[in-house]
């Protein structure tokens, strides 16, 4: 067994033959991990101060990733490599002065303990109608750190489904880094579905160049406790970056979402939305944060948090925070809410003959995919539907 | 033949008595028309007849085909052939219209797939002016007031209930699209449809032309006649009304 120490991290490194520079930042890494604390910002910190993350003695394995590539990928120049391998190409130097930025303290763990991840590359001006798809198997503890760079004026949508292949307690941590050039625009759908009694951590973050979209996707089923991080940086003109979260909460999981959307340049557009069904003990805290920096002009910001509870025990806040530093904005909007599900909703439906069960069933299916007609391509908001209509027939709702 | 009969009918909202005594009894094939001021009770009588468990009836009795049917849910409601457009349809988000429809058809009428649906729909749409994607919108969800209510009457000519509640249908609606809703009213409406049409304005009478008209104030039925009693509402107002209660 190891522990989360100095010695597990320049084990990790020496197996896998790594430079010194790469062992210097996993133990600069550590350092940040020990150091931070669970939130940074000051208005979350209050909701979290009795919050902690035991982390047992684990033997680190690392995740089995399976995935698919359109078959013209080589004759066009997409590059993935396994992450080892691409932290040693010196052609990506630039890229890699910026993907150990540890300001999160799941980030800087999983910097710090990565054992498997991948780097993707779609060159300029490449336009993928089918989507690169990643399968990622969890049977042993896992931390993956991704790296995925749209060049000028790609378009493409990465699918990147996770799950449990055994019921064992375990932890998954991933750190996901997507960079998109001038004018790219890149989708990623997140789709999860871990056994109850894994610990994950999910840190994403976007870097986007002027005129380029990244938008985030994600769908949570599983997992014992849940701790997702996702920064949306709008760095340059015209940027845009969007987030979509659908989380269903079951048993005694419990999330900890919080989504930025960070607006550094002009012509910014982010929003950021989540909807959360909760059942059985389940608890969730979402929060969310929009940041304007001064100077950062007309910018477009959006925030929705809707929680609905299907069960008495389960419980679910919405916490939505503004921090616009600049006066000139197009807008910065949010709303939030948690409720069971509405009466007068029931009533519309069960007075039209649908029994009871069937009418909740459809509120809730309803309710949870009013954020799939973002996803572009059509499979995957039918992937995704089809995921929740079993889960929710799954569920006594 | 089907019967609504409403007898001695109290119904409370929070404690508080809305309808206060109220006896109404509407064949099949007969359209009547209840009208009455802001208040006076007409929405709550709807919303009882379907079975809204917020509306919680104190005494009296609704009876259909001589079933009492005031503990009935509301779907079984539906299921013996009742039908509620309501005033405000409610908003659902995320769930299609077609789907909505599609689900309600299944468990009034027969079970359809998606294909069959679309067919039994097509004969409707055109008459209705719906745009084709309309029926991938979100239930109620960003709809006009006007294609609320028409929705609603497409709903009702696609399920064909025994006995229709329309509770100000006429509301909220622009000349062409009342005289639309109006037609269809009128389509609808034969000798196997019992209707109960409540209006707070007489305009729609210009139209549809019901045998009976009622006057509701104040939770109670104060006068019932032909359609000449509409007439006298418009030229007199509520005001001769309000002393009767």
């Amino acid at each position: 067994m190891q522990t989360f120490s100095e010695e597990t991290i320049k084990n990790i490194s020496e197996a896998n033959a790594e430079s010194e520079f790469l062992l210097k930042e996993r133990l600069n890494a550590f350092k940040n991990f020990n150091e931070l604390s669970l939130e940074n910002s000051e208005v979350f910190k209050k909701y979290t101060k009795h919050e902690s993350y035991d982390l047992p003695e684990i033997k680190i394995g690392s995740a089995e990733i399976e995935f698919e590539l359109p078959k013209v990928a080589d004759n066009i120049g997409i590059i993935l490599l396994p992450i080892a391998e691409a932290l040693g190409d010196s052609n990506f130097k630039t890229i890699l002065e910026k993907i150990f930025n540890n300001e999160d303290k799941f980030s800087a763990f999983t910097n710090a303990f990565f054992n498997s991840g991948y780097f993707l590359y779609i060159p300029n001006n490449i336009q993928l109608k089918v989507p690169i798809i990643f399968r990622t198997k969890i049977g042993t503890p896992s931390f993956s750190k991704n790296i995925i760079l749209g060049g000028t004026n790609s378009k493409f949508t990465v699918l990147e489904k996770i799950e449990s292949i055994n019921n064992e307690s375990s932890i998954h941590s991933i750190q996901l880094d997507i960079f998109a050039e001038e004018g790219a625009k890149i989708e990623h759908v997140f789709m999860q579905d871990l056994n109850l009694n894994t610990i994950e951590f999910l840190n994403r973050v976007s870097h986007t160049q002027k005129d380029s979209n990244v938008n985030f996707h994600s769908v949570i089923f599983g997992g014992q406790r849940i701790r997702a991080r996702t920064n949306i940086n709008l760095e340059k003109n015209g940027a845009i970056g969007k987030n979509f979260e659908i989380i269903f909460g079951k048993e005694s999981q419990r999330f900890d979402s919080l989504s930025t959307v960070h607006s550094k340049s002009d012509f910014t557009k982010g929003e950021s939305h989540s909807r959360g069904l909760f059942t059985g003990k389940s608890k969730a805290l979402i929060k969310g944060l929009v940041r304007v920096e001064s100077g950062a002009k007309k910018s477009d910001t959006y925030l929705t948090q809707h929680g609905m509870l299907l069960s008495k025990e389960a419980s679910a806040d919405t916490i939505p925070c503004l921090e616009i530093l600049e006066e000139d904005v197009l807008r910065a909007t949010h709303s939030a809410s948690v409720s069971p599900i509405d009466d007068d909703q029931i009533f519309y439906l069960t007075s039209h003959g649908l029994e009871e069960s069937d009418a909740r069933k459809l509120i809730i299916q309803g309710f949870a995919t009013t954020l799939l007609k973002n996803i572009d391509l059509k499979e995957i908001r039918e992937d995704i539907s089809n995921q929740l209509e079993k889960k929710i027939g799954e569920e006594n709702v | 033949m089907a019967t609504l009969e409403i007898k001695d009918l109290h119904v409370s909202v929070e404690g508080k008595e809305i309808i206060k005594g109220l006896d109404l009894t509407i064949n099949q094939g007969e359209l009547h028309a209840l009208m009455g001021p802001n208040g006076s009770g007409k929405t709550s009588l709807a919303m009882t007849i379907m079975g809204h468990p917020k509306y919680k009836i104190d005494s009296g009795e609704i009876l259909f085909d001589g079933q009492n049917i005031s503990t009935l849910s509301p779907d079984k409601r539906a299921r013996l052939g009742l039908f509620l457009a309501m005033q405000y349809p409610t908003e659902i988000p995320g769930v299609q219209y077609t789907t909505f429809l599609r689900a309600a058809y299944s468990a009034l009428k027969e079970k359809v797939s998606v294909m069959e649906f679309k067919d039994i729909l097509k004969e409707h749409l055109d008459a209705f002016k719906f745009p084709a994607e309309f029926l991938d919108r979100s239930l109620n969800e960003g709809f006009s007031g006007g294609e609320k209510k028409r929705a609603e009457i497409l709903q009702l000519k696609i399920l064909k209930p025994k006995f229709a509640v329309l509770d100000e249908t006429d509301s909220g609606l622009d000349i062409d699209a009342l005289k639309n809703v109006a037609e269809s009213i009128n389509e609808v409406a034969n000798n196997e449809l019992g209707m109960l049409l409540i209006t707070h304005y007489q305009r729609i009478l210009n139209y549809v032309h019901p045998q009976f008209v009622h006057v509701m104030i104040d939770g109670k039925i104060v006068k019932s006649g032909g359609e000449e009693l509409a007439k006298e509402l418009e030229e007199k107002g509520y005001e001769n009304f309000l002393a009767m209660q």
